[in-house]
């Protein structure tokens, strides 16, 4: 493998050669002069950042100063501007300010994010950058003299024709106009300049497989090749070949960079710096992370010692980083940890229903703390597990899973387990789609799949940085693909998130539910709500939503409050619609299965982990707009103190799955999260079904033709659709399309399902981002009020390319059923620019007609949102 | 027809086209047109007026102000709205109407309760205060005798709010020598509100001249809600000599509202000859404490202390779902939380606080202050719930400093617990969740109680007829009833109900909600005499019976007699439990909380 990589790296550089020489900024900058010892601190965005999972750059660095020993830090973070770095309560306190590091050479990547700001955010871009410089420049954070500063560029923007984004043609005019105006910056000051923008855009114009995924974050190629252009520009022609074997350097590198990542990025910080650091923090944390800074500084020397060609150990030797305080335990009752036998005995369900183990720690010794699961089409289920969590102990590789599991024989309980992918840091997160898992890795986003058929994931991209850590369990979860195909899920309070997107970076303070288009990259803010710490996410038959806020047991109807509102903005406080029982709670499901009783369809479960241990159960009433629902028996309650219910998901047999945490304790705030009684090695899960109903048969889903899929969204349950959708989504656009029309055409219009029937059709379009005006118009005014409320809601999505989409929105405001013009004014709220006026006009057309508290809430919010739009202070 | 309705467009449209131009330019020129146009039916222009008030200009709000006055403008709600919209314009936005303010008087004095109903004149009352108009000093001053006392509080906050020299003398003749001592306090608070150091002299003198009978809180109030204001408080009553009683009050209710000032709970403290406040435990004395709650810690005893009325447990936390709503219902705290959490929790309130209960101090300009959770934001206000739970608005525009504040749980109040009080308290909430008497509620069981111990001989002497009982306990006024609620296990301590009522005639009620009609079963456990009913339906004595209910809010109402007398628990102690029959298709919730 190595004289191959040695060749490959040849290849490279001489193709960056003839690329570009390198680039200075003016005349009048001093070139980069490395001393031995001296510290590289990268700050910046997201392209930063990124370096560190793949150390290319770093690599070449080593290298070329092999006996220069340099120290590098990678303090790049998704989506930092200039003027605005989100960061959670007392982060300067953690030990990774300027200060801290002390550099003597800053490479600073900015102005990416700042360029959606056009050519009107000019003025002040250059006002900061000078402000920046100057600042940079004379600040001696080494304590002895100032950096040496290095500005770089953005690289350009890549349009990926495969996928119809086209994020070089819409966003390479501004950050051209952006990289020049930092050229122009570093002349003036006389700082290095480099600029990443001019070899990209040529490398991308000729690149046969694009350098991004997404059309803005470069792949692992992609860096490989940005490498020796960093390189050569900041260092001039590489002297000579390398000496010393790369890939082995390189793996040194990733070593050092992922424990300074679980140092720089650690999760939980509120409770090691922030806001809850007292009483436990203060206790375990300073020697942890004392350890693990002699720990980066171990691999450092590792680093060094590769480059300069000498040998070093296998195992890294981490003796000599320290130990950790000793924490007991501050339970003073008996903790008793009871078999899956023992916890079954001590559930209560209401007359008819029963409880079944279908998996457990017990056969498989794997399944530890699940967390979050799903169903394939399949079948089968998965689940990921954190064993690991509350957060990595130094030093203790983590190893948190994907597990899936299956019932080959059909009697109700798994036989069969596949790690799918392992070595995880608390994925409190999955979701299934687009041929593999979206899984959360706070603070990314993960796209796991498996390319080759082996049932282990070999593909692994982080699709989206940026999501606080602040509290590991406040952290991006309840992954829900909607209706339409975009990928939702939601986090606490505390919590500072800041995406990169092709359109422009997304920030969220302080909790809030998310909205994420594979295909397309649209992300953004679902809902901007002064959540706790929602945990929850379900859709109904409609595509109606409901969220789940866990730590106060607060449940929302979603329409409400998901109309837009610009950051920093929240919305405010919206009624629950019902009046809470219990807190706090962890996962929602509606009834939707014909084996569980007619009179429970519809049922509102939602899963509560403390006090009362079990699934409560609410009777759903649609209600004006939104909806009411009223506490019936509890479908599940436990006596057993360790069943802590956190996630619950219909299967394809018509059963209630229930996930078990097991633990005896789950405070982050009553007990050490280091007390030793955190149990990591118990999980369950639990099957409950009607005695005196048929179980419902699967579908055949997985590799049917798609014409058969399309028969069956005409199926009962919910979750059979949802997964069918997710099947389709995977399909030949264009074989959709065509197989969609012929369906769609072939429909009874007296067949009392109809309007339904086509608003799923139009659903699978929404998937594959295909818009259908003929089909959207026809559903928007459709007998069928549900129907119609819910193609409203894909025209508010599809509002850029839809012919006259205002116009279409009043219609809806005036429509007669409240929950249309609900879903009308919400949609309002998405309009900006010249759109405003309009927009106003269309939410006000709702108040010609009855009231409601709903509709009068999300008015008042899509008011506001757009009046603040109109003065321009958004 | 049709042509009529085009008709009408044509003169929309005309409507539309002869909209001055400086209406074009307010934001709220939408809502205007579409408020001026008379298209939208009467319920929802509340609404309107609203979208309107948060954001338009002074001729929009004079529309609505006039629209308030005219003959055939608004009325009833539409008018009450109205007038609440021009308030929080002004105090929200310091924008008035630009028309003749003093014309309020019409609303303020009106000629007759016909005209002008108490809660529009109310709404007047609070207007003429925040638009600060002194030609209406006269009337408000003329309004502080009233014998309503929503108006006289009313116009005594306006006359606070207007602040000018005559409403400070109408202000002043409150606190005079001849005046009942609740008017007095009412007096003082509102002085020491304009000027506490002024006032600070006077307080201290009016306190001392307390009884166990007039709560202070008002007066209280007004110092703790300034900044500095406890202090000076603190500085005037040093050297006078408060009576015990009245310092108890005073004491009790600053912890209550989850304040703690040094100086002032010292000297109130030495007034009502309670204990010093302590330090902080050290970590040591923390796990001595343990020791003694697990040793010697009674969960019984506890409980009792829990519910004392001194201590306000209650008042902010529900346990078994029943009780107040400003902190977290400790039904499974014990089960969650070991006992050095506990302890910390209630002698170091504000080192763990729950996200849902993150505070925040806010000082506005003029030097007032607000402690609370916010439970609302917008761009204009925030809205701020206190420990008392009421909530509070306040203008972002007048906020002067924000910070996080510490936690709504008093922290004196152990000074009024002995030591081993505290370990039987902190013993009964390490039980609470755990499997045992203090386990989770399971069954139905009535926990959140209304008490009544009626003076009435037609309800005292004998079980009343059905239209007795109808006329008189089922449509008894809310302010007849007192909130009462079970302890953990459902038992309702009626010794206590009815120490507390004066009274040994007992009518309890409690609510219950039914999702699906069927048969729900009831079961009383008591061993006295009683009569029970199911909203209407008189079921005797049964202390176990059905019936068939429909869906909605249903009453059950028991008389008890002879409560307290000596004997088993169930003699002392009532149990109601709501069961679901076999067969019963019935789906019902007991109606829990404050």
């Amino acid at each position: 493998m190595t004289s191959s990589c040695h060749a490959w790296w040849k290849v490279v550089l001489a193709a960056a050669l003839c690329v570009l020489p390198f680039v200075r900024g003016a005349a009048a900058a001093e070139p980069l002069k490395l001393k031995h010892g001296d510290r590289i601190v990268l700050i910046g965005n997201t392209l930063a950042e990124r370096m560190q999972q793949f150390g290319h750059w770093e690599t070449l660095l080593h290298s070329r100063f092999p006996q220069l020993e340099l120290v590098v830090r990678n303090l790049g973070w998704s989506a930092d501007e200039l003027t605005i770095r989100l960061r959670s309560k007392d982060f300067k306190d953690h030990g990774h300010t300027l200060h801290d590091h002390k550099p003597d050479v800053i490479l600073a990547f900015f102005g990416f994010n700042e360029s959606f700001g056009g050519e009107a955010g000019l003025p002040k871009f250059k006002a900061d950058l000078d402000n920046f410089i100057k600042e940079t420049t004379t600040t001696a954070y080494n304590g002895k003299n100032p950096p040496q500063l290095v500005l770089v560029s953005p690289i350009a923007n890549e349009d990926l024709p495969a996928r119809k984004q086209n994020a070089g043609q819409r966003n390479n005019g501004n950050i051209k106009l952006y990289t020049e105006a930092m050229k122009a910056a570093a002349e003036k000051h006389g700082v290095l300049f480099v600029d990443l923008f001019t070899p990209t855009f040529k490398l991308m114009s000729e690149a046969k497989t694009p350098l991004t995924f997404n059309g803005i974050h470069l792949t692992d190629n992609g860096y490989r090749q940005l490498a020796p252009i960093l390189d050569e520009a900041l260092f001039g022609p590489r002297p000579m070949e390398p000496s010393v074997d790369l890939e082995r350097l390189r793996a040194e590198i990733n070593e050092k960079n992922r424990q300074f990542w679980f140092d720089y990025r650690a999760v939980n910080g509120y409770y090691i710096y922030g806001g809850r650091k007292e009483p436990f923090g203060v206790v375990n944390f300073p020697a942890e992370f004392a350890k693990l800074r002699k720990m980066v500084a171990v691999r450092d020397r590792r680093v060094w010692d590769v480059a300069q060609g000498k040998q070093v150990p296998v195992e890294i030797d981490d003796s000599g980083t320290g130990d950790f305080v000793d924490i007991q335990t501050n339970i003073k009752f008996e903790i008793k940890l009871t078999s899956p036998e023992e916890s079954q005995q001590m559930f209560r369900l209401p007359e008819g229903y029963q409880v079944n183990l279908f998996a457990s720690e017990v056969e498989f010794p794997d399944l530890k703390n699940p967390v979050q699961m799903t169903f394939d089409s399949q079948g089968r289920l998965w689940v990921c597990t954190m064993p690991s969590y509350p957060q990595y102990l130094p030093g203790v590789p983590v190893n948190d899973k994907v597990l899936i599991f299956e019932d080959t024989d059909g009697d109700g309980k798994a036989d069969k387990q596949t790690v799918f992918a392992d070595g995880l840091h608390v994925p409190t997160g999955i979701e299934l789609a687009d041929g593999g898992a979206y899984v959360a890795e706070q603070p990314n986003l993960l796209f796991l799949k498996d390319t080759d058929g082996d049932g282990k994931a070999d593909y692994r991209e982080t699709v989206l940085h940026g999501f606080d850590s602040a509290d590991s369990h406040h952290s991006i979860s309840a992954f829900e693909i909607g209706p339409g195909g975009a990928l939702y899920f939601q986090e606490g309070t505390f919590h500072q998130t800041q995406v990169e997107t092709p359109y422009g970076p997304q920030r969220c303070s302080d909790a809030g539910v998310f909205r994420y288009e594979p295909r397309t990259e649209k992300f953004e803010v679902f809902i901007s709500y002064r959540f706790a710490n929602p945990w929850g996410h379900v859709f109904d038959r409609w595509g109606q939503n409901f969220v789940a806020d866990a730590s106060g047991g607060a449940n929302y109807f979603g329409t409400a409050f998901s109309g837009q509102v610009d950051y920093p903005h929240k919305h405010s406080s919206l009624k629950q619609f019902f009046t809470k029982q219990w807190r706090p709670t962890s996962g929602c499901e509606l009834v939707s299965s014909r084996n569980f009783p007619e009179d429970t369809q519809g049922d509102y479960l939602l899963n509560n982990c403390i006090g009362f241990h079990g699934v409560l159960r609410y009777r759903m009433k649609e209600e004006g707009s939104g909806f009411t629902a009223t506490p019936v028996e509890p479908l599940l309650q436990s006596s057993d103190p360790n069943f802590r219910p956190v996630d619950l998901q219909f299967g394809p047999d018509g059963a209630l799955y229930v996930i078990d945490w097991f633990n005896p304790l789950i405070g982050h705030m009553q007990h050490s999260l280091r007390d030793p009684n955190r149990d990591k090695t118990h999980g369950r899960i639990w099957r409950i079904t009607y005695k005196d109903r048929p179980l419902v048969k699967p579908p055949k889903i997985a590799g049917e033709p798609t014409a058969n899929l399309l028969e069956l969204l005409k199926e009962y349950e919910d979750r059979t659709r949802y997964r069918v959708r997710r099947e389709l989504r995977e399909r030949d656009s264009d074989e959709v399309k065509r197989e969609i029309d012929k369906w769609v055409a072939a429909q009874d219009p007296q067949d009392p399902e109809y309007w339904h029937h086509l608003l799923e059709a139009l659903w699978v379009l929404q998937h594959h981002d295909i818009v259908d005006q003929q089909l959207l118009k026809k559903l928007l005014r459709c007998p069928e009020p549900r129907a119609r409320a819910a193609a409203t809601r894909v025209l508010c999505y599809w509002r850029d390319r839809v012919d006259g989409a205002l116009d279409l929105l009043k219609v809806q405001a005036g429509d007669e059923h409240p929950r249309v013009r609900l879903e009308a004014v919400r949609a309002a709220s998405f309009f900006k620019g010249d759109d405003v006026p309009k927009a106003e006009e269309v939410a006000l057309e709702s108040l010609l007609h009855e009231q409601d508290d709903y509709l009068e809430y999300t008015l008042k919010e899509t008011l506001s949102t757009l009046e603040r739009r109109a003065k321009g202070n958004q | 027809m049709k042509r009529f309705a085009v008709l009408i467009a044509a003169l929309l449209v005309a409507a539309w086209m002869a909209e001055p131009l400086a209406a074009q330019s307010s934001p709220a020129a939408a809502m205007m047109r579409l408020l001026r146009s008379k298209r939208v039916p009467e319920d929802r222009i509340p609404t309107l007026l609203e979208l309107v008030g948060s954001r338009g200009n002074g001729e929009d709000l004079a529309f609505i102000y006039e629209q308030c006055l005219a003959d055939d403008g608004y009325r009833g709600d539409v008018r009450l709205k109205a007038l609440d919209v021009l308030a929080a314009a002004a105090t929200n936005r310091q924008v008035k109407p630009e028309a003749d303010l003093a014309k309020l008087a019409e609303l303020v004095t009106p000629k007759s309760k016909e005209a002008v109903d108490t809660r529009t004149q109310l709404a007047a009352i609070r207007l003429a205060g925040v638009w600060k108009v002194d030609a209406l000093s006269d009337r408000l001053s003329s309004l502080v005798n009233s014998k309503n006392p929503a108006v006289r509080q009313a116009a005594i906050d306006a006359l606070v709010a207007i602040n000018s020299e005559a409403s400070r003398q109408a202000l002043q003749k409150l606190t005079a020598a001849d005046q009942p001592l609740e008017t007095r306090y009412l007096g003082g608070a509102a002085l020491a509100t304009l000027d506490p150091k002024g006032a600070a002299g006077l307080a201290a003198d009016l306190l001392a001249a307390g009884t166990a009978e007039v709560d202070p809180a008002p007066l209280i109030d007004a110092f703790l809600n300034h900044q500095g204001g406890s202090d000076l408080l603190a500085a005037a009553l040093a050297g006078k000599k408060l009576p015990e009683e009245a310092a108890k009050l005073a004491l009790r209710h600053m912890y209550a509202v989850g304040r703690s000032d040094g100086p002032l709970a010292k000297i109130l403290g030495e007034a009502a000859g309670v204990g010093e406040e302590p330090p902080p435990p050290t970590e040591e004395e923390i796990k001595q404490l343990v020791a003694e709650v697990l040793q010697n810690g009674d969960p019984a005893r506890g409980e009792m202390i829990f519910r004392r009325d001194d201590l306000s447990c209650m008042k902010c936390h529900a346990v078994s779902k029943a009780g107040g709503d400003v902190g977290p219902d400790l039904s499974p705290v014990g089960a969650t939380s070991p006992p050095d959490y506990l302890i910390k929790s209630i002698l170091v309130p504000n080192e763990a606080v729950k996200e849902a209960y993150l505070t925040h101090i806010v000082i506005t300009d003029d030097g007032k202050i607000f402690q609370g959770i916010i439970v609302d934001r917008n761009d204009e206000r925030i809205i701020i719930k206190e420990a008392s739970g009421e909530q509070r608005s306040i203008p972002v525009a007048s906020i002067d400093e924000m910070t996080e504040g510490p936690s709504l749980m008093p922290k004196g109040l152990t000074r009024f617990l002995t030591r081993a009080e505290l370990v039987d308290l902190v013993r009964f909430l390490s039980e609470l969740g755990k499997p045992g008497p203090y386990a989770i509620r399971t069954a139905a069981t009535m926990q959140r109680w209304r008490a009544m111990a009626p003076h009435d001989e037609r309800l005292t002497a004998e079980v009343p007829d059905s239209e007795t009982f109808s006329e008189r306990v089922l449509s008894a006024p809310e302010s007849q009833w007192f909130p009462a609620y079970a302890k953990v296990a459902g038992w309702l301590p009626l010794e206590e109900i009815a120490a507390r009522l004066k009274g040994d005639v007992l009518y309890l009620r409690g609510e219950f909600d039914v999702t699906a009609a069927g048969a729900v079963g009831f079961q009383v456990e008591y061993d006295g005499p009683f009569t029970i009913w199911v909203n209407d339906e008189p079921f005797g004595s049964q202390k176990e019976f059905n019936t068939q209910l429909e869906p909605g809010r249903h009453s059950v109402t028991l008389r008890v007699t002879g409560a307290g007398q000596p004997g088993s628990q169930a003699a002392n102690e009532l149990r109601l439990t709501l069961v679901k029959p076999a067969g019963s298709q019935a789906q019902f919730t007991v109606v829990d909380g404050r």
